[in-house]
């Protein structure tokens, strides 16, 4: 079952008088329980993508399902609930509050959709375990590492359990041990909690944890492939994908 | 956790932010509570007890404490919304709704604005009574009540209230019109200036000596541009203001001299100032003053003119002026390097009529047409209450012909000459007692009447400039605390950027020694530059003002560099203690 559609949207944007075309009839879907990495060189048009498909930015034309609502015909109010029950956002800079300690971030969105004090409790103690970082809770966003923030920061896009969690660059400002540590993590939540992923990245290693990757170059899909669980040897399958395409790697995402 | 918890957190948080945003409102409010009392006050802009001269003063450095009022509160405004957006913006994508956030943050802005009003008003209090006794006994304004009415406040709270709300307004319906990814995202402007390519160009050496730490300083400028602007219009502001007192206090005096060329003056007329001369020679010689001249001259005024006859002010005043039957002579008793502008425009035709009962033989109203042949700017005689505020010079037959109109006045101007008027006030003082004693006039008639001394106008000018130089010092205080908090307060807000800033030099392999050399030419592009900036457009404006109203006094451009370097000097070494102690 999809948890999101995408049917032929479109986006450009004027600047200096000329119109950029950044994304062009895109139409794909996500499934439930699916990692899917939207790969592709910068300026291809993933961070826009991304933007439009949780509904912070909107398209100019086409339209994006997200649990069969069609989001773009929402008005502010109820894409702000529609998007705190349903979806989860994850950013390379973290985006966490220094004001707040990790517990408190977690909770952000309870606390925002006025979910009572045990409710509150019960679900930021699951998330401590599964995360198991059961010891951060009361640690200051000065105190922990890079990886222990993204940490965080998946908690707070877990905590409402949602349906889809849209993640942009989550392992840009990580170093490979972290970067396998949350990606390992992001893993493993949508395995136990059933939540697709929508990861958008550079980093073919970060892909390699995805079920999907979906290459995106000039505004349009010029490629998807998929593998199975099973494989242990995405990375290597990822690399030799690209080379097919023509190119090196590097220049290709 | 709560709303209420997570509010509390933050705001704990986010002191600092909040802390800027109270600092400049307090001191804003708490300093236009003080103009706003004082412009209120009855007794201060009553000219029978201060004199016009002085209280207009308040006019405009009221004015001045107004705009930086108005400024302050946009831009405290500005930046507390700025401030605060990140983190709403965060929420937002958590799913927080923009009318949530907007009414979270209206809803900090409002706490935090009721939460500063008292403590300005006592603030403000405590300011205008200092203000009052600087006033009362350092200037010796005699006369003035402290806060005779509560108008200051009902003027303050109400302009704050209203620019408040405005400010909310206009930055709520920016917050609600910007897109939630432009509130998430960091702007970076990235733009190359004139001065960066002419360098590249023509000096490559020195640009790749400088391109480190231009980049290096580049990489804050995004936090800085908008202190900057304000840090340089602060500091313009405050030498605009020097040089208005340099050239004003003592053209104040230069002033009270020219336009009192005799020491004593009053007019008499039937039932007032009349007076027997022995007498006030015998109170002038009582209290040690000679007198070295003494002439009388016959005037005559309607509600408009003041008519003097050829022959009297030739002889009295030594000119050479020549007016036939039916001519004018338009006189301006203005010096014209006063630093004020003047109205010398001449009447060209004049039409005096009788209008009263007077009539001739026809029955018709007796008029006389004179008309102009020409002006002169001469300053004669004091400035009085008793003469109009333009003065003809007619032929004799003329003059005597007006003297019969009814609506015309006849009076007699008593001038004097001492031998040393600076020891006058007293006898002149005793005089006017002797002459409302003389004819049983109150003091309210008597005003209009009242003598004018060289001393009383020396005195007064002497007042005004004081009291100038005191207000106008209060404000450039007030505009250098608030440059230099921008400048060293508003670095705390900017340390985290700093230290990431730092720490990416770090990353692509700058070396300790290098990341000092450039935190160093940094500080130096940040503190200085703004006070450089500011000094340099303060002192062109200022200079351009000086030559426009007084030809160029030397004197203000001496005392502005000093200042100019004093300021220098005093940044540099606030910096210098800031760089030790970051060290």
């Amino acid at each position: 079952m999809s948890v999101l559609n995408v049917n032929h949207i479109s986006k450009s944007y004027r600047t200096g008088g000329e119109t950029v075309s950044v994304l062009q009839d895109i139409s794909m879907s996500v499934e439930q329980e699916e990692m899917v990495a939207v790969m592709g060189p910068s300026g291809s048009g993933k961070t826009t993508l991304l933007h439009i498909l949780s509904g912070m930015d909107t398209p100019d034309e086409g339209n994006v399902y997200v649990n069969d609502n069609e989001i773009s015909t929402f008005d502010s109010e109820e894409m702000a609930i529609f998007r705190r029950r349903n979806m989860g956002m994850i950013f390379q800079d973290f985006k966490l509050l220094e004001s707040l300690n990790v517990q408190e971030n977690i909770l952000l969105p309870l606390v925002i959709d006025e979910v009572d004090y045990e409710t509150q409790e019960q679900k930021l103690q699951y998330i401590l375990d599964v995360l198991e970082i059961e010891d951060l809770k009361d640690k200051r966003l000065n105190e922990i590492s890079g990886g222990q923030k993204q940490k965080a920061a998946i908690g707070r896009a877990l905590i409402q359990k949602p349906k889809i969690i849209f993640a942009d660059e989550p392992t840009g400002s990580l170093d490979r041990r972290s970067t396998k540590v949350v990606m390992e993590c992001m893993q493993k939540m949508n395995r136990e909690l059933g939540a697709a992923f929508m990861i958008v990245t550079h980093d073919v290693y970060t892909a390699s944890f995805c079920d999907r990757v979906v290459l995106l170059r000039d505004g349009r899909i010029t490629s998807e492939v998929s593998y199975d669980r099973s494989d242990i040897d995405r990375y290597n399958a990822i690399i030799n994908m690209l080379r097919g395409l023509g190119g090196d790697e590097d220049e290709l995402v | 956790m709560s709303w209420s918890d997570l509010s509390r957190k933050m705001l704990q948080h986010n002191l600092h932010v909040f802390s800027v945003f109270i600092g400049g409102n307090l001191l804003s409010v708490a300093l236009l509570l003080t103009f706003a009392s004082l412009y209120t006050n009855r007794t201060f802009m009553n000219e029978t007890i201060v004199d016009p001269m002085i209280s207009s003063n308040i006019i405009f450095s009221g004015a001045l404490v107004l705009s930086f009022f108005v400024v302050m509160i946009f831009v405290s405004e500005r930046v507390f919304w700025k401030e605060r957006q990140r983190e709403y913006a965060v929420m937002t994508v958590l799913g927080m709704s923009t009318k949530e956030a907007v009414m979270c943050i209206i809803h900090e802005n409002v706490f935090a604005a009721v939460c500063l009003i008292p403590a300005a008003f006592v603030m403000g209090t405590v300011l205008s009574f200092c203000f009052y006794a600087v006033i009362r006994y350092a200037i010796g304004l005699e006369g003035i009540r402290w806060l005779d009415n509560g108008k200051g406040y009902a003027v303050t709270i109400t302009l704050y209230v209203v620019l408040s709300l405005t400010a909310i307004v206009i930055n709520a319906v920016i917050y609600t019109k910007e897109k939630l990814i432009l509130q998430l995202k960091e702007a970076e402007n990235e733009r190359d200036c004139l001065l960066s390519k002419v360098i590249r160009v023509r000096y490559p050496g020195l640009w790749n000596h400088l391109l480190p730490k231009i980049a290096f300083v580049r990489l804050h400028q995004r936090l800085w541009n908008v202190r900057y602007v304000i840090e340089c219009v602060l500091i313009s502001g405050m030498m605009f203001l020097i040089g208005v007192c340099v050239s004003m206090y003592p053209s104040f005096l230069d002033n009270a001299a020219v336009y009192s060329p005799y020491d004593m003056l009053y007019t008499e007329i039937n039932g007032v100032n009349q007076a027997e001369q022995e007498k006030i020679v015998r109170i002038l010689n009582e209290n040690n003053v000679d007198i070295t001249e003494y002439r009388q001259f016959e005037f005559v005024r309607n509600d408009v003119f003041n008519f003097a006859a050829v022959s009297g002010v030739n002889a009295i005043f030594g000119c050479d002026y020549e007016v036939n039957d039916g001519e004018c002579i338009n006189l301006f008793q203005f010096d014209e390097r006063d630093g004020y502008e003047h109205d010398m425009t001449p009447v060209s035709v004049v039409n005096v009529s009788d209008r009263t009962a007077s009539t001739n033989a026809k029955g018709l109203s007796d008029e006389l047409i004179l008309t102009s042949t020409g002006s002169d700017v001469n300053i004669l005689w004091n400035p009085n209450q008793a003469f109009a505020d333009r003065t003809l010079i007619v032929s004799d037959s003329d003059f005597d012909r007006i003297k019969k109109f009814k609506d015309c006045r006849v009076e007699k101007a008593n001038i004097y000459r001492f031998s040393d008027w600076r020891n006058s006030a007293k006898a002149v003082e005793q005089v006017e007692q002797y002459l409302q004693q003389r004819n049983g006039s109150g003091w309210e008639e008597q005003y209009n009447y009242r003598i004018s001394s060289r001393i009383k106008q020396y005195e007064r000018a002497r007042q005004s400039g004081r009291f100038l130089i005191f207000v106008m010092s209060f404000v450039v205080l007030v505009l250098l605390l608030a440059s230099l908090s921008i400048s060293f307060l508003g670095l705390s807000s900017e340390r985290n950027e700093h230290i990431k800033i730092e720490e990416g030099m770090y990353g692509i392999g700058a070396t300790r020694e290098c990341i000092a050399e450039y935190k160093v030419f940094r500080n130096r592009v940040r503190y200085l530059f703004p006070v450089i900036a500011g000094e340099v457009i303060g002192l062109f404006v200022v200079m351009l003002w000086n030559r426009a109203a007084y030809q160029m006094r030397f004197s203000v451009v001496a005392v502005e560099f000093v200042i100019a370097a004093g300021i220098i000097l005093c940044v540099r070494r606030i910096a210098k203690q800031l760089e030790n102690e970051s060290k």
